[in-house]
C-alpha cells in the first residue's frame, strides 16, 4: 500500500518536473536567438564558406552565430516562416520566392566542372583538346555513348553518366549551361538520362573515382584537395574548350585550384556552369544580420579566393551594396 | 509533500486520509489517459496538417491524374508519382521476398535447434544488427554492394547497370530488416509452452514435423505480424534507398534499372525546391500518400492477426 502511493507521487512529481523543465527550455530557447544569434540556414553549396566567414566575424565583433545546412529551400522557407533571419541561397531566387518580399544578395561564385577518372579511356586526348559545351551535351543526354566517339581514339568503352539524386543547385547550373544559350536541361531531365544518380557531391566523386568509364560534374571543392589545391584524388577536371578550336593557351587553366580559380575570376571559364551564390532576407536585413552581410561584401571578400571559391567582381560588389542598403 | 501537510489526528482523520489517496488516485489517472489521448491528439495533427498542406496540390491537379502519370518534373509544374509508387512495390516485394524466407528459417534455428553458447552468440549477434543505425548499412553498401552489383551480378545477368538500383535497394533493405524479423520471430516460438513440443514428439512426429505443422502454426500470427512490421519498415526506409537507387524518377524496366521510391522523393527533392508552394504541396502529398497506406496496412494487418488466431489455435 505505502509503496504504491509513494510510487504514484514519484510519478507525478516526475511529470511536473519535466513539464516545468521543458517550459522553462522553450522559455530561454526562444529569447536567447531572438535577441543574440544570428541564425542562418540554407543551402549547403554555401555553408563552408559562410561558417568561416561567421567565425572571423564574431572573433571580431562577439556577435554570435546559429548556422545550418538543409538546402537552400529549406533556408528559403525558414526564412518565410521565421525561423531563421538570413538563408543561403545556391541558386537565383525563383520569380515566386521574390514575389513573397525575399530579398537576395550576391555573396560570392562557386563553380561546377565536368569529371573524369583520371584512368579515363580517352584521359590524355581530353587533357590536351578539351571537350566542347556541345560535346558535353551530346555525352549527358546520351547522343554519343562511347568514349571512342568523343576523342578520335582507338578506344570501346561505355560511357557511364552520373548525376545527382538530391535536387542541387549545381546540376540545375551544369543543366543551364548544357542546353546553351535561352535554352536549359531540367534537373529531373539530366536525372532521367543518367545511368545512375548519386546522393550528395561527395558521393558523387566517390563513384568517379571507382569508375574509370564515368563522367559527371562535381565542385571544384571535390575536385582539388582542399589543402593543397592540387590534383591528388581519382576524380580530373574537363577541361572546356570553349571557342571550339581545342584547348589555347588561355583556357589551359586546370593543374591548379588557384589558376582555375583566377580563370573563373577573369570570366575566362563561363557562368554558368560557374554560378552567383546569395544571402537572402524576408523584407530586408536587420540589426546584426545587416552588418554582417555588409561585412561580408566588403572585408570577408578576401577569404574566399582561400576557401575555393570566387570572389565577386568590384562593380558586382557595388550593386549588392546598394541593393543592400536600398532594402525592400 | 502533500502526506506531510496532515495537521491533526481527529476522528476525521481516517475518512481524509482517503480522500486525499482518492484524489491522487483520480489526478495520476488523468496523467496516463492524458499521455494516452496525446498519442492520438498527435496523429490527428499530423494528418491534419499534411492534408491542410496538400490542399494547394489537389485543388489544381487531379489524384487520379498525378497517381496515373509518369512524368515527374517540379520545375516543368509536372508531378506524376506512378514511378515513385511503382518503384516503392518494387523494392517492398522484392526485399521481403528475399528477407522473409531466410528471417523464419533462422528463427526455427535459433528457437528450436541452437543450444548453450552457439545460440547465445547468434541471437545476440542478431541483435546487434538490428541495432546498426541503417545509414551505416547504406555506407557500407555504397563501397561493397554497389560495385559487386554493378561488376559482376549484373554483367552476369547481361544488364549494363552501374550497380545503384532497385536490386541494390532490396538486397541491402533485406539485410536490414531481417534481424529485426527473426528477433520477433523467435520470441514467439520461444513463448510457446513445451507441452506443445513434448506432446508432439510423444505421439512420435519427427522435429521437423513437429516444427513445420505444430509450432509455425502456433506461433503463426506472431511471425505473421514480425513480417508485417518488417514490410512496414522496408516500405518507409528512407536513407538506405535514398542512398542507393539512383534517383531517377521513370518506370524501372528492369531488377537492376534506377529508381524512386515515395520516401527517397521526398528527400531527394525537398532540400532545394521547400520553397516554391506547388513543389512543397507535392511533396507534403507524397508524405500523406505514404502515411494513409501504412495506416491501412497497419489496420489490415490488425486483422487478419486477428483471425489468423482464431482460425490457427493450438
Amino acid at each position: 500500500m505505502t509503496q504504491n502511493y509513494s510510487r504514484r507521487s514519484v510519478l507525478q512529481l516526475a511529470g511536473a518536473g519535466s513539464v516545468a523543465s521543458l517550459a522553462g527550455c522553450a522559455g530561454s530557447g526562444s529569447n536567447g536567438n531572438s535577441s543574440s544569434a544570428v541564425r542562418i540556414s540554407g543551402g549547403v553549396g554555401p555553408l563552408p564558406m559562410v561558417e568561416v566567414w561567421a567565425d572571423m566575424y564574431e572573433d571580431q565583433t562577439g556577435v554570435t552565430f546559429d548556422i545550418s545546412g538543409g538546402g537552400t529551400g529549406v533556408g528559403v522557407s525558414d526564412l518565410f516562416n521565421g525561423q531563421v533571419d538570413v538563408a543561403m541561397m545556391g541558386r537565383d531566387p525563383d520569380e515566386e520566392e521574390l514575389e513573397e518580399g525575399l530579398i537576395a544578395v550576391p555573396m560570392l561564385i562557386d563553380t561546377v566542372v565536368g569529371t573524369v577518372n583520371v584512368d579515363n579511356p580517352v584521359y590524355d586526348e581530353l587533357r590536351e583538346n578539351g571537350l566542347t559545351r556541345e560535346d558535353l551535351e551530346a555525352i549527358f543526354t546520351r547522343e554519343i555513348t562511347n568514349w571512342g566517339d568523343v576523342a578520335d581514339a582507338d578506344v570501346d568503352e561505355e560511357i557511364t553518366v552520373y548525376g545527382r539524386s538530391d535536387s542541387s543547385a549545381a546540376y540545375q547550373q551544369w543543366g543551364d549551361f548544357l542546353g546553351g544559350d535561352g535554352d536549359k536541361h531540367t534537373e529531373s531531365e539530366l536525372e532521367n538520362l543518367a545511368d545512375a544518380n548519386h546522393n550528395g557531391d561527395q558521393s558523387v566523386a566517390e563513384a568517379i573515382g571507382r569508375n574509370e568509364n564515368a563522367v559527371s560534374l562535381n565542385n571544384i571543392n571535390y575536385v582539388y584537395d582542399l589543402g593543397s589545391g592540387e590534383l591528388e584524388s581519382d576524380v580530373r577536371p574537363i577541361p572546356l574548350d570553349i571557342d571550339g578550336d581545342g584547348l589555347s593557351e588561355d583556357e589551359d587553366f586546370y593543374e591548379t585550384r588557384d589558376e582555375f580559380l583566377e580563370a573563373v575570376e577573369a570570366g575566362i571559364y563561363p557562368a554558368p556552369p560557374a554560378r552567383e551564390m546569395f544571402l537572402a532576407a524576408d523584407d530586408g536585413f536587420e540589426d546584426e544580420a545587416y552588418d554582417f552581410v555588409e561585412w561580408v561584401l566588403t572585408d570577408g571578400q578576401e577569404y574566399v579566393s582561400e576557401n575555393g571559391y570566387v570572389p565577386l567582381e568590384e562593380d558586382r560588389l557595388e550593386e549588392a551594396l546598394e541593393k543592400l542598403a536600398e532594402g525592400p | 509533500m502533500a502526506s506531510s501537510t496532515e495537521p491533526t489526528e481527529t476522528s476525521g482523520g481516517h475518512s481524509g486520509r482517503l480522500a486525499s489517496r482518492l484524489r491522487r488516485e483520480r489526478v495520476s489517472s488523468y496523467w496516463f489517459a492524458g499521455a494516452g489521448y496525446f498519442a492520438i491528439a498527435l496523429f490527428g495533427l499530423i494528418v491534419l496538417t499534411l492534408v491542410y498542406q496538400s490542399l494547394p496540390l489537389l485543388s489544381e491537379f487531379s489524384i487520379v491524374q498525378m497517381l496515373t502519370s509518369s512524368q515527374w518534373d517540379p520545375a516543368q509544374q509536372e508531378f506524376g508519382f506512378l514511378p515513385a509508387i511503382v518503384g516503392t512495390i518494387y523494392v517492398t516485394i522484392l526485399s521481403m521476398a528475399m528477407g522473409t524466407p531466410i528471417a523464419i528459417l533462422a528463427a526455427i534455428y535459433i528457437a528450436e535447434f541452437a543450444e548453450g553458447r552457439t545460440k547465445t552468440l547468434v541471437s545476440s549477434f542478431i541483435d546487434v544488427l538490428a541495432a546498426i543505425p541503417s545509414v551505416i548499412f547504406g555506407l557500407v553498401a555504397l563501397i561493397v554492394v554497389v560495385p559487386f552489383v554493378g561488376d559482376y551480378l549484373a554483367p552476369a545477368v547481361g544488364s549494363s547497370a552501374t550497380g545503384l538500383g532497385i536490386f541494390t535497394v532490396s538486397l541491402v533493405m533485406a539485410i536490414v530488416v531481417t534481424p529485426f524479423m527473426i528477433s520477433l520471430s523467435v520470441e514467439s516460438l520461444e513463448s510457446l509452452p513445451d507441452e506443445l513440443r513434448e506432446s508432439s514428439l510423444g505421439v512420435g512426429a519427427t522435429q521437423w514435423e513437429t516444427i513445420r505443422s505444430v509450432l509455425l502454426r502456433a506461433a503463426g500470427p506472431g511471425i505473421f505480424s514480425a513480417v508485417l512490421l518488417g514490410f512496414g519498415r522496408v516500405f518507409g526506409a528512407t536513407i538506405v534507398p535514398a542512398m542507393l537507387i539512383g534517383g531517377q524518377t521513370q518506370i524501372p524496366d528492369s531488377l537492376f534499372a534506377t529508381g524512386q521510391t515515395l520516401p527517397t522523393l521526398i528527400v531527394n527533392d525537398f532540400g532545394e525546391l521547400m520553397s516554391l508552394p506547388l513543389t512543397q504541396s507535392a511533396l507534403i502529398f507524397v508524405g500523406l500518400t505514404l502515411v494513409i497506406v501504412v495506416w491501412l496496412f497497419n489496420f489490415s494487418a490488425m486483422y487478419v492477426r486477428k483471425r489468423l488466431k482464431r482460425r490457427w489455435q493450438y
